[in-house]
């Protein structure tokens, strides 16, 4: 899934970038408001997040020239500007979501993932659950639910589920995983992949010392038995 | 017609005399003020001894005061004192007037008392006054004008009893500042009725034809004569004071009369109503301008401090995920180190919703945003957010909640009712290392109670705490904080047609919050 952050602060816009690509999306980014219509012209996004006061054109005016060329696209406003007239203004452009600053990074995450679960809604032609040993796994939802208790995952831990899941009993390479989950544009890089999996685990695993979903296989990857 | 004409003419005298009574009137106003200022400058300059030292913060001490010298009875320069290096406005004040200094016309003028004839070009007033009596008669004192840089400058300087020459250079803004205000800003008094006229125009103007100020609702034309003029007296004694009147009424002496008198006392009353609702309208509208200015200016500088602030909790929370790699005991020490990061940023995030809040309710704009709120929940959420700054100030939590029952309230007001709340058990209560947070809904009201174990609050003070900026005994004073937090948490529970009161305690504080519930 890809996304285009229009941010002008460096720091801002380059820790989004991380926030998201962390969380398995695509990101384009664009430093202002000019720019933002271009990179979306050229990657045509899933979903847009665009910051208020940019130089240039403001978010306001970026919102609405992509919402004439796309009608539904999900846009969230990431702004300084937090006063009512403010917010308003961007839900009266059609905006899904207002995040204020200052955010933290959970707060993000949190409402990129009700986004994209809309965005997945919008789409046709998914699963709409598939079975990992005790866990049924809701991708459009980004939750998985075991019992009575839900779990939410990111877009990354569902990619990462769903290999698993399809060619089970395979011992499957670090690298393998690796590209499918975070594409072939990535190197790959088996640190980032192991963190992964240990903080994955840490949320699906009845058990995280003894895991019993995503067992490790020394020397190779990991594998759903 | 003859004696029509002169009678006209004699009236155009007679208003021309009243006229120049009128100025004679304000130039008067203008001496008095240099006359006060010459004994203020006396006083002020009545020194035992000239020291550079003193002399240099007399100067930083007194914004009148440009500069000052002094020159002793061998004629020699003491301050600025030439042997010690200049600082600037010194420096300056010798390059421009040392001319003055050189040429001893101060000195020629002191000796000129009995021929107060000017003995230098530079030297455009000088005048003797009995500034302070002493054994010998009136001490010498007078005035220098001249110009550079941008105007006018003024120097006043007085012999001393021991022979010294004390000179002072004053603060041209300051003065004319003050010249300005000492101006009267309506027409001065009249002797006559009849010449109850405010249409007119007084200019004063300088030595080189050029208005100064002036004020009246007359506008003359470009090149009109004015109906009357004075020369000013010292210091300002190259300057004119002028007034124009509408031709008109120099010419009307024959056939005004009465009805005219009356017709003119009524659009004068007018005009005078007039004049003092367009100041009020605009004092008003002053007002306004200036309030929204100040609350847009908080606006624009909250926004500057939201970015950077962003930047330090993403990168923050950003460090946290990445510390979740190593082990245990590797990110102990920099986990602890990182959670001040997070929670001090958090704190000044706060910090700046407060000043938001505060500058809002100066503008009555705070409005509640209600949702389905469960206040237990919230409180329960509030203080594990709050957990890792009351666990650095060694503060023990307590929850007793027993709301129950859902309401539409507005949570992120709640929020910071309670975050303002126990940010100041932090502050001044952190001594007793306990904080409670009960609830209940009873009488109509949900209520949220925060109580502490630190020193209490003096029942006479259990109201004035709630005034913006108030601080308390110069222990409290020396706590940090903006001094608005209780004032904004009152606001917002009144917000929500509740109050915050402070309830008796046996120890410490008791602060309960009542939020407007009907029907519990």
């Amino acid at each position: 899934m890809k996304v285009l952050i229009a941010e002008d602060d460096t720091l801002t816009r380059n820790g989004l970038a991380e926030v998201l690509r962390s969380e398995g999306y695509t990101v384009v980014t664009a430093d202002s408001g000019y720019s933002a219509l271009i990179q979306y012209e050229a990657h045509q996004p899933d979903f847009v997040c665009l910051d208020i006061m940019m130089p240039q054109q403001s978010g306001y005016e970026v919102c609405r020239k992509i919402r004439a060329r796309a009608p539904d696209i999900p846009i969230i406003f990431i702004s300084a500007k937090t006063e009512e007239g403010d917010k308003l203004a961007g839900f009266d452009l059609g905006a899904d979501d207002f995040i204020e600053k200052p955010f933290g990074v959970r707060e993000v995450i949190a409402r990129i993932r009700a986004v994209t679960r809309r965005c997945y809604a919008l789409q046709e032609a998914k699963p709409e659950r598939f079975e990992i040993a005790d866990l049924t796994v809701f991708p459009t939802q980004l939750r998985a639910k075991r019992d009575e208790t839900t779990i939410e995952l990111s877009l990354r831990d569902v990619k990462i589920l769903q290999l698993l899941s399809t060619r089970r009993g395979e011992a499957l390479d670090r690298n393998v995983i690796f590209n499918y989950a975070w594409g072939e544009d990535h190197f790959p890089n088996s640190r980032s992949l192991d963190q992964h999996i240990s903080q994955l685990r840490k949320r699906i695993e009845r058990n995280p010392k003894e895991p019993q979903i995503i067992n490790t296989v020394h020397g190779v990857g990991y594998r759903y038995e | 017609m003859r004696l029509a004409l002169n009678e006209q003419q004699m009236f155009a005298q007679r208003i021309r005399e009243l006229l120049t009574v009128r100025l004679g009137d304000i130039d008067r106003s203008v001496s008095s003020y240099f006359e006060n200022l010459e004994r203020e400058m006396f006083k002020q300059t009545s020194l035992d001894e000239y020291d550079t030292e003193q002399l240099r913060e007399l100067i930083r001490k007194e914004p009148g005061i440009l500069q000052l010298f002094v020159i002793n009875p061998d004629h020699q320069l003491v301050h600025p004192n030439l042997n010690l290096p200049l600082n600037r406005t010194e420096e300056e004040f010798f390059n421009q007037a040392g001319q003055i200094i050189v040429d001893r016309d101060i000195q020629r003028a002191a000796e000129s008392q009995s021929d107060p004839a000017p003995t230098s070009k530079q030297v455009q007033s000088t005048k003797m006054k009995a500034i302070k009596p002493s054994a010998s008669g009136p001490l010498p004192s007078g005035w220098f004008t001249w110009y550079w840089g941008r105007g006018v400058n003024l120097i006043y300087w007085q012999q001393r009893p021991n022979g010294y020459f004390v000179g002072v250079t004053l603060e041209r803004s300051r003065w004319m500042a003050d010249l300005i205000s000492a101006l009267p800003d309506t027409p001065v008094r009249t002797s006559s009725e009849s010449l109850n006229v405010p249409v007119s125009r007084i200019r004063l103007i300088d030595s080189k034809a050029q208005p100064v100020y002036q004020w009246g609702v007359y506008e003359p034309l470009e090149a009109e004569e004015p109906a009357c003029g004075i020369s000013m007296s010292e210091p300002l004694n190259a300057w004119r004071l002028e007034e124009f009147v509408p031709p008109e009424r120099l010419s009307t002496g024959t056939l005004s009369g009465t009805y005219f008198n009356l017709g003119s006392g009524l659009i004068v009353a007018t005009l005078g109503m007039l004049a003092v609702g367009i100041f009020f309208y605009r004092e008003y509208s002053r007002d306004m301008r200036e309030a929204g200015q100040r609350v847009s200016f908080v606006n624009q500088v909250s926004h500057e401090l939201r970015t950077p602030l962003t930047n330090i909790r993403m990168y923050g929370d950003l460090l946290e995920h990445d510390l979740e790699s190593l082990s245990e005991t590797d990110a102990f020490v920099p986990r602890e180190r990182l959670n001040v990061i997070l929670s001090e940023s958090q704190r000044l995030s706060r910090l700046i919703d407060n000043v938001l809040t505060f500058a809002r309710q100066q503008k009555r704009s705070l409005q509640l945003k209600t949702q389905l709120v469960n206040v237990d929940d919230l409180i329960v959420q509030i203080v594990e957010r709050s957990q890792p700054s009351l666990q650095q100030h060694g503060i023990k939590t307590e929850l007793d909640l027993a709301a129950g029952q859902d309401f539409y309230l507005d949570a992120d007001k709640i929020e910071q009712i309670l975050c303002n709340l126990m940010t100041n058990v932090e502050k001044y209560a952190a001594a007793g290392k306990w904080m409670k947070i009960s609830t209940e809904q009873s009488g109509g009201f949900t209520r949220i109670r925060v109580e502490d174990h630190g020193p209490g609050i003096n029942q006479n003070l259990r109201e004035q705490i709630f005034e913006a900026f108030w601080r308390g005994s110069e222990e409290l004073r020396d706590a940090a904080g903006t001094g608005i937090g209780l004032t904004i948490a009152r606001d917002l529970a009144r917000l929500h047609f509740g109050d915050i009161v402070v309830l008796p305690t046996e120890r410490g504080a008791c602060f309960e919050v009542r939020l407007m519930t009907p029907g519990v």
